[in-house]
């Protein structure tokens, strides 16, 4: 018995990790799904065969977001078509199992975000709804976590200062 | 009997009306600090259109008359073709060092003035309506304007161009025009910090015609 608990628990502290890792948030990506990578790695890492009904469709587009499972959640793939071929330009995930290594992720709030990105460039902004005259929301934020001025940014959707969702993907200053 | 009663009545009602006489002058002095302290506020209140009086917008004759003197802009800015179409002058506004922006503003093609478009101090006196002003925490700052559009970044921001190194930070507060860059005037707070306090502060504006 004395043997069989702490094997037990090894057991339990190594596929937490194991999961933790799958589910680690970073400006490179979620877990194995990293920004940059080939389409065919994307498939081989999700295990299955994806549809594509844009890029695939029409050749002048570039882009496409695709819906799909990912370890068990939902995940959103955003691709982009380089000349040499697709590859995973974005990701945006929802569930409370994303976390960063600080263990930011769902729920958490705008100065715990501020707190662990120190020293980062971060841009905290309400969000501005309406076609025609522009009303700034009370109750949605998004918080920008960038390592330098461009690159690779992780931007949380916050509502009544809770993060409800994540976006990781490059930013570039003419798209800001 | 009777007049030693009336001498001591009579000594507690010029006790009495010392005492009061006193408190009045108390509450008049109070009154008059209170009135200076406010007023010196007012002077140096930090607000997204500029800092105490000087508001910007503001010509470059209305700033030398509030600062009662003349204001050299060196950059050649009457050099329409080849001159600087901005420059700044540093000044004494109220005892204190700042640094003032103007930009060239047109009435006509061939009728300009310079206008005020940017403040830059570093006075502890200088305070926003919540009290941020040197040596504010970051997190003060970032409580205090919740609802605004807030950008933080490494190292100092200052005309384009960030001055690296450790411990420096620029927190920027923008406007609604600011942040929607939607044509309308633009408004920003600049708050440089060391070490995560408030060392200096600078305050811009980008006005339409």
């Amino acid at each position: 018995m004395k043997k069989i608990l702490p094997l037990l628990f090894i057991f339990l502290s190594t596929t937490s990790i194991a999961q933790n890792k799958d589910y680690l948030l970073s400006l490179d990506g979620l877990g194995t799904i990293k920004l940059g990578m080939p389409f065919s790695d994307l498939e081989k890492i999700l295990k299955a065969k994806i549809t594509l009904k844009v890029i695939d469709v029409d050749s002048v587009a570039l882009t496409e977001t695709v819906t799909t499972k990912y370890k068990g959640i939902d995940v959103e793939i955003d691709l982009f078509k380089t000349q040499e071929y697709i590859i995973v330009n974005g990701i945006s995930a929802s569930s409370p199992l994303c976390k960063t290594k600080s263990g930011l992720g769902i729920g958490s709030t705008k100065l715990q975000i501020i707190a662990a990105y120190d020293g980062y460039f971060i841009d905290a902004q309400p969000v501005y709804e309406g076609d025609e005259q522009l009303q700034k929301s009370k109750t949605k934020t998004t918080v920008t976590v960038k390592e330098d001025r461009e690159g690779n940014a992780i931007v949380f959707t916050l509502f009544n200062n809770k993060v409800i969702s994540f976006h990781v993907f490059p930013i570039y200053d003419d798209e800001e | 009997m009777c007049s030693r009663f009336m001498m001591t009545k009579n000594n507690v009602l010029n006790n009495k009306l010392k005492s009061l006489s006193m408190k009045k002058i108390f509450l008049s002095v109070f009154i008059f600090a209170a009135s200076i302290a406010t007023a010196q506020h007012k002077d140096y209140l930090i607000t997204m259109e500029g800092l105490g009086e000087l508001k910007f917008g503001m010509s470059q004759a209305k700033v030398e008359e509030l600062l009662k003197k003349k204001i050299v802009l060196t950059k050649n800015y009457l050099d329409t073709l080849n001159g600087y179409f901005e420059d700044t002058a540093k000044v004494i506004y109220k005892n204190i060092s700042v640094q003032l922006e103007f930009q060239r503003s047109y009435n006509a093609p061939n009728e300009f003035y310079m206008r005020l478009i940017g403040i830059r101090a570093k006075s502890p006196l200088c305070k926003t309506v919540n009290g941020i002003g040197i040596g504010t925490d970051k997190v003060k700052i970032i409580a205090s304007y919740d609802n605004y559009h807030i950008a933080i970044q490494p190292g100092y921001y200052n005309y384009f161009e960030t001055e690296k190194g450790i411990g420096k930070s620029t927190i920027t507060i923008l406007d609604d025009g600011a942040s929607t860059m939607d044509g309308s005037n633009a408004y920003t707070m600049l708050f440089y910090l060391f070490n995560n306090k408030v060392i200096s502060f600078e305050l811009k504006a980008k006005l339409n015609d």
